[in-house]
């Protein structure tokens, strides 16, 4: 969509607006030309562990709208368009003038379908389920960093972190850092840990569901408060 | 180094939460008056907790310094975990919006039962806007809901002074005027010579927000 963020950004969005109260209102789009399943797998198989963060709103496909790239640009997938069916119910105009006022057009499908398209609906079903019964919370006090986790779906554990160098590398994952980049702030700081000694610990907290990545950049996902929640 | 995701430690952890602030022996009213939620919450306290149960309906001055710190605690989203051995006379329809006992003998009585059952965060505060406060209460549910808004120098001056636990005869009069006022739409706690506000101040929205 050519947005600018990938889903390390946005995880660390969701993150910081769970710690700060903020209500979050978003949809997972997906449904764009050229994705395959392969784009999923490997985020799908990380919602389970950010069941403490707001949910999405609706899972659906992508609908075309005027002026955004997908529209302005035809050659990125979406070629063929027509307005939207519902157009026709609302005005009387041969199809030559409603291509010019229609915000919304109605397109082929594009997207993912199958298994991988049915367990993006499933686990996000889980996640709106469990979202109030989850919290993942990092406390840090002089001795140690604490992560208590209480996700749905996840064994209760609490996290104790007291290796300097390990809390200097964890708060630095709250950034969202590639294992290079974390490796040189790290050096930055006078920590020195090996690439090996880093990749096994970031393998750790993966398992463990206490950082989601994307494209080589790792985000830690506990947040440092709970706001009041409501069940709409 | 040692080892990468040190092993759970919980009891250790129970113990020494920092995000807890924990009063184990009896709260009296001069006690009460020297707990600030909001200065907890600015030391990164989160919740409250009650070891003693509470005794409503005893003492006047008491009730009021209580009602006020769970009114206060609610605005500086910190939880208060209590018990209670009595509410005394105070009516759930009254504290519908402040934190019910959890436990204890006052919960076997039908006040405190309808208590634990209607609250639900949000149902009366305010907010402050320039010169204005706003007022929603929903205490009576959703369909006999009511805003009210407050205007006037006089009124923003006074109000500070209701967030307290006020002795009546002392306070000044605009304070005395705007508990009156109040009061005939059940928006503030007496007993007998002491009264406070009872809507908390709305500091941070609960998630989503369109639910209050």
């Amino acid at each position: 969509m050519d947005k600018g963020v990938d889903g390390v950004r946005n995880v660390r969005t969701l993150r910081d607006c769970e710690s700060a109260h903020l209500t979050t209102a978003w949809n997972w789009l997906y449904g764009f030309p050229g994705e395959t399943a392969e784009d999923y797998w490997p985020v799908i198989r990380q919602v389970p562990a950010l069941v403490h963060l707001q949910p999405p709103s609706t899972v659906s496909p992508i609908l075309l709208e005027r002026f955004s790239p997908y529209f302005d640009r035809p050659e990125m997938g979406f070629a063929e368009r027509r307005p939207c069916e519902l157009y026709d119910h609302v005005y009387n105009l041969p199809a030559e003038e409603l291509v010019n006022v229609a915000y919304l057009f109605d397109t082929d499908y594009l997207g993912i379908t199958g298994e991988v398209r049915d367990t993006l609906h499933r686990l996000t079903d889980e996640w709106i389920k469990r979202y109030h019964d989850s919290t993942l919370v990092r406390v840090q006090d002089d001795e140690a960093l604490h992560i208590e986790d209480r996700r749905s779906g996840w064994p209760e554990r609490d996290h104790h972190i007291d290796d300097p160098g390990l809390i200097a590398a964890y708060r630095q994952l709250e950034h969202g850092r590639s294992a290079s980049a974390l490796r040189s702030r790290l050096a930055d700081e006078g920590i020195s840990i090996s690439t090996e000694r880093l990749a096994a610990w970031l393998d750790e907290l993966l398992d463990a569901g206490l950082v989601f990545t994307e494209g080589g950049r790792y985000v830690a996902l506990a947040t440092t408060s709970v706001p009041i929640r409501i069940r709409a | 180094m040692t080892g990468p995701i040190p092993r759970p430690r919980p009891a250790e952890w129970a113990a020494f939460d920092p995000r807890v602030h924990r009063i184990d022996g009896p709260l009296t009213a001069e006690l009460l008056g020297g707990i600030e939620p909001r200065d907890l919450a600015s030391a990164g306290r989160e919740r409250l907790v009650l070891g003693e149960a509470v005794r409503l309906g005893a003492d006047e001055e008491y009730d009021v310094r209580f009602v006020r710190l769970l009114r206060e605690a609610l605005s500086a989203t910190v939880r208060v975990e209590w018990t209670a051995e009595s509410i005394g006379q105070l009516p759930a329809s009254l504290v519908s919006h402040l934190p019910p006992p959890r436990a204890g003998a006052a919960l076997r009585g039908d006040n405190g039962i309808r208590w634990r059952d209607s609250y639900q965060f949000g149902r009366c505060y305010y907010r402050i806007g320039p010169e204005f406060v706003l007022i929603k209460d929903t205490r009576q549910g959703e369909g006999r809901g009511a805003r009210y808004r407050l205007d006037g120098a006089e009124v923003i001056t006074a109000l500070p002074g209701l967030e307290q636990a006020v002795h009546l005869p002392a306070a000044p009069a605009p304070v005395r005027e705007l508990f009156e006022l109040l009061a005939d739409e059940e928006l503030v706690l007496r007993r007998g010579d002491w009264g406070t506000l009872l809507p908390f101040r709305m500091r941070r929205w609960p998630v989503p927000f369109s639910t209050v």
